[in-house]
C-alpha cells in the first residue's frame, strides 16, 4: 500500500548534477537503507521524498499517489504526504514539552482531546520516556531527544518514515541500543522505512534491503545485507561492508602470487593468467611461525578478547584479528619488528583494474 | 495547478514565497531606497541633468566647507579621546584586579542610554562662559573673570560627545578581552615574558581589530552627530554637517537652493559613512582569528597593588562626573524658580513640572513621541521580522537585494534620511506628508530597519531549518509551522527588535528636528526648542521627564530580555 516508487529522478544544485537518474522502488513494509559516502546525494533524494526539495526531472510515488514531478512542476507539500522524519540533529523543537512534541502531529490533526492524550503517552511510553512528558527538551540528553523526534514522527501513524541519519549524533552504545528499537518500532507499526546513513553496521543491523552509492551518486548494489556481505558485486562494495585487506596478486597457472614476487598467497586461483586483487576480512588471516608468506609485524593493539595486528606483506599493509584464547594457546603472540607468516582463510577475488581505488 | 504551487514552501520559479520577497523589497524600496537615492539624484542634477561644477561650487563655498572641516576636527577628536578611554576602562574591568567589576562595567555603560542633547544642555547650564554654575563659582572663588572651562568651544563639543560615545569602544574590547583564550597569554608567560611585553605583543595586537572597530563606529556617529554641536556649537557659529543642513533649511524655510546644499553635504556624510563601514568590515574580518573561545577559563589578572583605590576612587570620579552630575543638574535646574538662581530650597519649585503636564505644547510632544515610537517600533519590527525571514530562511532568486537594502540605513545618518524624506514625501510621488505625523513616522521606520533586521535575523538564525521542516512533517501547513514553531522561538529577537528602537525613538532628535510641523513636536524637539528659546529652566523639566521615561524604558526591557532568557525557549 505504502511502497515508495521513485523513478528517473534528476536534482541539480546550480551546475552539478547531485542526483541523475535515480529509479528504485522501495516496498511496503520494508526497511529500506540509502548507504553511501557523504556527499552521494541520499540525503537530497529522502529530502525530496519528505517534500522539502522539488525534483528537476521525474517521478515520485507514495502508495498509488503521486507526490512530485519535476516535469510537471507538480510538488505535494510535505504535510500532505502522511509521512514521518527523523532528523539528524533531532529537530525537537524546545519551547515545547516533551509530551507537546509528541502531540504535536495529533495535535493538528485535530484527533479528539481524549485520543490525543491516550495515543501521545503510548508514543512516549514505547520509546521509553514514560514520567519525562514534562521535561523540555534541555532537559534531556541527545539519546532522549531523538526518542522524542522518533515517538513524534510516529505517533500520527504515517505510511512512510523517513529518517536521515537519526543515531550521528550518539555515542557507541546508545547507537547500538536504538537501532533495534528503531527496529522494533517498525514491525509493531508496520511502516515503509527510509533509513539514511553512511555508517554501514548499522545498515547491516536494521535493514531488509540495503542500497549503497558510490561518490559520484551512482547505485551499486541493492540487496539484503548478507547479500552485500558476502557476495560484494565489486571491490568497493566489500570495502564499505567493513575493514577489508586488499592485496595485489599475480596469477600463474592456477596459483596466486604476491604481485611482483615468487610468494604463494593462494594455492588454488582458478583464473586466467594474468593480475588479480585478492580481499580478505582480518579475522580470515591466520597467522603462523611456519605456513604462509612471510609478512613483518608492524603493530600490535590488545583489544581484550583478541589482537589486532597490522602487518606489512610487501608493500601493502594487511590487519590481521586473531582470538585472544588461540593466541594464547597456541603461542602466536608477536611482538612489532618480529617476522611471521600468514595465510588467508576466505577470500574474494576482485579484477585488479577495478580494485585499484581501494588498494592504497 | 497554481493553487498547489502557492502552497509549497521551496518552489523556484512560482509561488507564495515570490509575493512575499516581492512586498519585502517593494517596502525596503519605497522606505529606504528612493529617499537616498532621492538626495543622491538631487545632489548632482540641476533640472534634470548632470551637474557636477555646481556640486564643487557649494562645496567651495565658506559656510560649507568649513562645516565639512569642524566635522572632520569633531569626528577625530571624539574619535581619539573616546577609544583612549574606552581601551583604559575596558582593560581596567576585563583584566585587572580592580574591586566591584561588575557595578563598574554596567556604571560604563549607562551613558550610552542617556540623550547626549540632554547632556549637553546639563553641560551648557554648567559650564557656560558667563552663566555656567560652576563657572560662577570658580570666578567668585578666585575673584577673576575668567571661566575655568568654555563648553562654547570645539573642545568642549568634543568632551562632551565622548562622554556618550566611548561606550562603543568600551563594549567591543571588553567582548574581545572576555572571549580570547587566556593560553595565548599564559603560554607567553609561562616561557618567562614579563607582564608588560605581554601585554605589548600579545594581548593588544590580538584586540587591535575590536579596537579599530569600535573606533571607526564612534568615527561614524562622531561625524553625523547632531545634538551636541546644535547646542554647543550654534551659539558660537560653529557648524557641522547636520547642523548646517539643519539651519540652511530651517532659516530658509525650506527652499530648493537650501535642500540642495543638503543633498550634496548628505551626499557627502553617506560616502564617508559606507567608508567607515567597510573599512570596519575589513577589520572585523582580519580579526576573526583572535577570538577564540576559552570563556570558561580565567584570564590573569594584573595586580593595581596600593594604586587600586586611587584608580577605582578615579573611575567614580568619571562615572560621577559623566553620569551623575549632569541628570542631577537637569534635575536641580528643572525645578528652579527662574534660570540663574543659586541652588538653594527657596528657589525650587514643583510648578515648572506641573506647567509641563499641562502646557498643549508638550503633552502634544509626549503623546507624538509616545505614538511616533511605539507605533514606528510595532511596525518596523513586524516588518522587519518578514523581511529576515525572506533573508535567512527562503530559498528564492534576488534575496541578496533585501540583504543590501536592509543594512543600507546602517551607513545612513538620521539627518540625511530626513533630508530623503522631506524630498520623497512632499507631493513628488503624489503623497505629501509634510508637516505631518507620518513623515516622521516613515522616517523612523527607515532609520530603524535596520536594527530589527539585524535582531530577527540573528534570532532566525538560531531557528535550525529542520525544527521547521520537522513541523511540515508532522502535518503542519507553512503557515501552522511559522505560527506554532518559528514564531514562538524567535519571539525573543523581536521583543529585543521592539525595544531596540522604542528607546531610541523616545529620544529621537536628529531626524525629527528637520521634520516638525507646528504640531508634530517630539519629546527631542520640544526640549531642543525649548533651549533655543531661552527657556533653559522648562526644557530641563521636560528633559527631567524624558530621562524617567528613558531610565524605567531601559529597566523594564532589561527584565523582560533577561526573564525570556532565563526561560525553557532559551534552551
Amino acid at each position: 500500500m505504502a511502497q515508495i516508487v521513485l523513478k528517473n529522478i534528476w536534482k541539480s544544485y546550480g551546475k552539478k548534477d547531485v542526483v541523475k537518474d535515480f529509479s528504485m522502488t522501495i516496498n511496503d513494509g520494508e526497511c529500506f537503507t540509502f548507504l553511501g559516502p557523504s556527499g552521494c546525494g541520499k540525503t537530497v533524494i529522502l529530502r525530496m521524498i519528505a517534500g522539502f526539495e522539488r525534483p528537476d526531472r521525474g517521478e515520485i510515488y507514495i502508495g498509488d499517489r503521486l507526490v512530485a514531478s519535476g516535469e510537471k512542476h507538480y510538488s505535494l507539500p510535505p504535510e500532505a504526504r502522511d509521512i514521518g522524519v527523523v532528523f539528524q540533529d533531532y529537530a525537537v523543537w524546545p519551547h515545547k514539552t516533551v509530551f507537546q512534541n509528541v502531540a504535536y502531529p495529533l495535535h493538528i490533526k485535530k484527533v479528539h482531546k481524549e485520543e490525543l492524550k491516550q495515543r501521545t503517552n503510548t508514543a512516549v511510553a514505547q520509546v521509553g520516556l514514560k514520567n519525562y512528558e514534562k521535561r523540555y527538551p534541555y532537559q534531556l540528553s541527545g539519546g532522549q531527544q531523538q526518542r522524542v523526534a522518533l515517538a513524534r514522527a510516529l505517533v500520527p501513524r504515517p505510511s512512510v518514515l523517513l529518517l536521515d541519519e537519526p543515531l550521528n549524533n550518539l555515542d557507541a552504545n546508545l547507537r547500538e541500543e536504538m537501532r533495534f528499537e528503531i527496529k522494533v518500532l517498525q514491525r509493531e507499526y508496520g511502516v515503509t522505512v527510509l533509513y539514511v546513513t553512511h555508517d554501514q553496521d548499522v545498515a547491516l543491523a536494521i535493514s531488509d534491503r540495503i542500497l549503497v552509492f558510490d561518490k559520484n551518486g551512482s547505485i551499486r548494489q541493492v540487496g539484503k545485507p548478507e547479500e552485500l556481505y558476502d557476495n560484494p558485486k565489486d571491490s568497493y562494495i566489500y570495502k564499505f561492508m567493513g575493514v577489508s585487506n586488499f592485496v595485489p596478486a599475480d596469477i600463474r597457472g592456477g596459483k596466486a602470487y604476491l604481485k611482483g614476487t615468487k610468494e604463494v598467497v593462494c594455492e588454488d586461483a582458478s583464473f586466467a593468467d594474468g593480475a588479480m586483487t585478492m580481499a580478505s576480512r582480518p579475522s580470515d588471516v591466520l597467522l603462523s611461525r611456519q605456513d604462509g608468506v612471510l609478512a613483518k609485524v608492524m603493530r600490535v593493539a590488545y583489544l581484550g578478547n583478541n589482537f589486532d595486528y597490522r602487518l606489512s606483506l610487501g608493500d601493502v599493509e594487511v590487519r590481521a584479528q586473531m582470538d585472544t584464547h588461540e593466541a594464547l594457546a597456541q603461542r602466536l603472540i608477536f611482538e612489532p619488528g618480529e617476522e611471521c607468516r600468514i595465510s588467508f582463510g576466505k577470500m574474494k577475488w576482485f579484477d585488479a583494474e577495478q580494485a585499484k581505488e581501494e588498494v592504497l | 495547478m497554481a493553487r498547489l504551487n502557492l502552497q509549497s514552501s521551496s518552489g523556484k520559479k512560482f509561488g507564495g514565497a515570490e509575493i512575499v520577497l516581492a512586498l519585502s523589497i517593494a517596502v525596503l524600496v519605497v522606505i529606504v531606497a528612493v529617499p537616498v537615492f532621492m538626495i543622491l539624484y538631487n545632489a548632482f542634477t540641476v533640472d534634470g541633468r548632470l551637474n557636477i561644477g555646481d556640486v564643487v561650487s557649494i562645496i567651495r563655498e565658506p559656510d560649507t566647507y568649513m562645516a565639512l572641516r569642524n566635522s572632520l576636527i569633531i569626528a577625530l577628536g571624539v574619535t581619539g579621546l573616546g577609544t583612549f578611554l574606552g581601551v583604559l576602562f575596558s582593560y581596567l574591568v576585563a583584566r585587572t584586579d580592580l574591586p566591584l567589576k561588575s557595578l563598574m562595567k554596567l556604571l560604563f555603560i549607562v551613558p550610552f542610554m542617556l540623550p547626549s542633547f540632554i547632556g549637553a544642555i546639563a553641560w551648557k547650564v554648567l559650564l557656560s562662559p558667563r552663566g555656567g554654575y560652576i563657572n560662577k563659582m570658580f570666578m567668585d572663588l578666585f575673584n577673576t573673570t575668567k571661566p575655568l572651562f568654555n563648553i562654547y568651544s570645539v573642545a568642549g563639543i568634543i568632551v562632551v560627545e565622548t562622554m556618550y560615545l566611548f561606550p562603543f569602544v568600551f563594549m567591543q574590547v571588553s567582548a574581545a578581552l572576555e572571549r580570547m583564550d587566556p593560553t595565548l597569554e599564559e603560554s607567553a608567560r609561562i616561557s618567562g615574558v614579563p607582564l608588560g611585553t605581554i601585554m605589548r605583543k600579545i594581548t593588544f595586537p590580538l584586540i587591535m581589530p575590536s579596537i579599530v572597530a569600535g573606533a571607526l563606529l564612534i568615527a561614524l556617529y562622531s561625524l553625523a552627530h547632531f545634538g551636541v554641536p546644535a547646542i554647543l556649537g550654534t551659539e558660537i557659529g560653529f557648524y557641522n554637517i547636520p547642523t548646517l543642513i539643519y539651519r540652511k533649511i530651517h532659516s530658509s524655510g525650506g527652499s530648493f537652493a537650501s535642500i540642495r546644499t543638503g543633498t550634496v553635504l548628505a551626499t557627502i556624510l553617506i560616502a564617508s559613512a559606507a567608508l567607515i563601514l567597510y573599512l570596519q568590515k575589513l577589520v572585523l574580518k582580519s580579526g576573526r582569528y583572535s577570538i577564540i573561545a576559552g570563556k570558561s577559563m580565567r584570564p590573569m589578572l594584573m595586580k593595581l597593588r596600593k594604586s587600586k583605590m586611587p584608580i577605582l576612587i578615579l573611575c567614580f570620579i568619571y562615572i560621577f562626573i559623566t553620569v551623575i552630575l549632569p541628570t542631577v543638574t537637569i534635575m536641580l535646574v528643572g525645578s528652579l524658580k527662574t534660570y540663574g538662581l543659586p541652588f538653594e530650597l527657596k528657589n525650587m519649585t514643583l510648578r515648572n513640572f506641573q506647567y509641563i503636564i499641562n502646557w498643549r505644547m508638550t503633552r502634544q510632544a509626549v503623546s507624538n513621541s509616545l505614538f511616533l515610537s511605539l507605533g514606528a517600533a510595532f511596525v518596523t519590527m513586524l516588518a522587519g521580522t518578514i523581511i529576515s525571514y525572506v533573508i535567512v530562511k527562503m530559498k528564492v532568486k534576488g534575496k541578496f537585494i533585501l540583504e543590501f537594502l536592509g543594512v543600507l540605513p546602517f551607513s545612513v545618518p538620521g539627518t540625511v534620511i530626513a533630508l530623503g524624506v522631506i524630498l520623497t514625501w512632499s507631493g513628488k510621488f503624489g503623497i505629501n506628508l509634510y508637516n505631518t505625523t507620518w513623515i516622521i513616522f516613515v522616517a523612523y521606520i527607515a532609520r530603524y530597519m535596520a536594527f530589527s533586521i539585524k535582531s530577527n535575523s540573528a534570532a532566525l538564525e538560531q531557528v535550525h531549518d529542520s525544527l521547521e521542516e520537522a513541523a511540515r512533517s508532522c502535518g503542519a501547513t507553512h503557515w501552522q509551522s511559522m505560527k506554532d514553531i518559528v514564531l514562538p522561538l524567535i519571539r525573543p529577537g523581536m521583543v529585543a527588535a521592539f525595544f531596540l528602537i522604542l528607546l531610541p525613538a523616545l529620544r529621537e532628535l536628529t531626524t525629527s528636528v528637520l521634520l516638525y510641523g507646528p504640531r508634530t513636536r517630539t519629546i527631542g524637539v520640544a526640549i531642543y526648542a525649548l533651549n533655543e528659546d531661552g527657556e533653559t529652566v522648562l526644557a530641563c523639566a521636560l528633559a527631567t521627564f524624558a530621562l524617567l521615561i528613558i531610565v524605567f524604558g531601559e529597566i523594564v526591557i532589561r527584565r523582560i530580555l533577561s526573564a525570556k532568557e532565563g526561560g525553557p525557549s532559551g534552551g
